[in-house]
């Protein structure tokens, strides 16, 4: 399964909270990257995100949706970081930001 | 005639006198505000006004405009600014200055002023759009090719993306530092948003926004981001010694490099912003002369050694934050 942030969400990623404005972390969370997660882990297939084609990578907006997706789903026991999948042509360094949110929401 | 009908044309006429009153009232206040029977109040515009050259003029000036607006009689007094002498200023102090009007309106200030002496000045003001925040009498020219003020509340994903889309298309700046601007510029907003405002007095309402000025020059792009809330220093967690003494551009230094997670929210996987704007200025160089004023603390960075921090107490307090940085157009044609 393929998640295509720009096509399927937004070009424009914004802060971390709904409350900060739109196109939040947390509404992304919440209405799009959650929801594809549900479908590919109950497909039991890995989920691609592609990262190319946004304005930036505000770090709250990335920590509030990549952090929150697997703070939600560690006490149900699911490893979110081995179902995931990063593309990115445009800046490679990304993915490790990314993935080190991740570690630390699942250790924190 | 039956009693009842007595009450309801009295109070009919009751409910008339007082519409007319009340219509006499604003009328009157009207009159006053345009003519010259409200008292005034006199605040003198230092003639240089700069936060860190002539801080200690430039800040009492502010805080002489936020005081007298908290004792003053809004109803029977106007504060006239007046700006004749000022021979020199900032796009930091005009821009924080229109934030400081925008306070005045929405605190029901009557309030007016003159233009510099020096015409150059005035016409430089009107590259600002103070016009857009003030009444101003003379004819005043924005300059949208070399200078904009945005100003916003909340994180404004359209404003960051268009100055994105036009540093990009005047420069031809490599997509990455495009890239880089809107994640400053967001997570600027979002601080702001989340963290400038929430401690501020109540006893003057404060606009709650951010401004961002954007200046065109031939050789680079100076991009200033500020508010006029709480500042770095009251907002951020302090620890141990802090609490008792620690100059404030240590605090700003300490924040910016994460020493440790001063975020007041006591969650672990916050205030990854303003440390990740640190690091693309000093690991990532993805832009140039970094400067922040908040409270008393000024640091600058050398471009030089950029994790070495220029560091200065100011004498005096300047409410909010200032960040200011610049795109150099040299090192955008080389792509670095």
């Amino acid at each position: 399964m393929e998640l295509n942030i720009g096509k399927h969400y937004s070009k424009y990623p914004g802060g971390r909270k709904k409350s900060s404005g739109e196109f939040s972390g947390e509404h992304f969370l919440e209405s799009c990257l959650g929801e594809f997660y549900k479908k590919a882990f109950d497909a039991n297939e890995n989920l691609t995100i592609i990262l190319d084609g946004l304005y930036g990578y505000p770090s709250s907006f990335l920590e509030e949706s990549f952090g929150g997706l697997v703070r939600i789903n560690k006490d149900k026991g699911k490893d979110v970081l081995d179902r995931l999948e990063f593309v990115s042509k445009e800046n490679p360094l990304l993915i490790e930001r990314i993935e080190n949110y991740m570690r630390n929401a699942l250790n924190g | 005639m039956p009693k009842n009908q007595h009450l309801d044309r009295y109070k009919k006429n009751q409910l008339n006198r007082e519409n007319a009153l009340k219509k006499n009232i604003s009328r009157l206040k009207e009159y006053a505000i345009n003519s010259d029977i409200l008292r005034k109040i006199h605040i003198k515009v230092p003639e240089r006004l700069n936060f860190v050259s002539s801080n200690y003029e430039t800040t009492q000036f502010f805080s002489n405009i936020l005081a007298n607006v908290k004792t003053m009689n809004r109803s029977s007094e106007k504060m006239i600014v007046d700006l004749l002498e000022v021979s020199e200023f900032n796009s930091e102090v005009i821009v924080y200055f229109i934030s400081i009007i925008d306070l005045l309106s929405i605190n029901n200030v009557n309030f007016a002023g003159n233009l510099p002496r020096l015409p150059e000045l005035s016409t430089e003001l009107g590259r600002y759009g103070i016009q857009n925040h003030a009444k101003v009498r003379k004819r005043l020219d924005l300059d949208l090719d070399r200078l904009c003020v945005f100003p916003g509340s909340k994180v404004d994903v359209k404003v960051a993306g268009g100055i994105s889309d036009f540093v990009q298309k005047a420069y031809n700046l490599n997509p990455n530092k495009c890239k880089i601007l809107y994640s400053t510029l967001i997570e600027l907003m979002d601080n702001t948003n989340s963290h400038a405002y929430n401690k501020v007095e109540t006893d003057l309402l404060f606009p709650e926004n951010w401004y961002i000025c954007v200046r065109n020059f031939d050789d680079h792009v100076a991009i200033s981001f500020l508010d006029i809330g709480e500042g770095i220093p009251r907002t951020i967690k302090r620890r141990g010694l802090e609490h008792l003494s620690s100059k404030h551009s240590d605090l700003i230094e300490s924040t910016l490099k994460g020493d440790f997670s001063r975020t007041k929210t006591g969650l672990a996987y916050r205030g990854y912003g303003l440390t990740e704007t640190y690091k693309n200025y000093s690991v990532e160089k993805q832009f140039d002369e970094l400067e922040i004023i908040s409270g008393k603390g000024y640091c600058r960075f050398d471009d030089f050694e950029r994790t070495k921090v220029i560091k200065d107490e100011l004498d005096e307090y300047v409410n909010g934050t200032i960040f200011k940085w610049k795109l150099y157009k040299k090192e955008i044609e080389n792509g670095t």
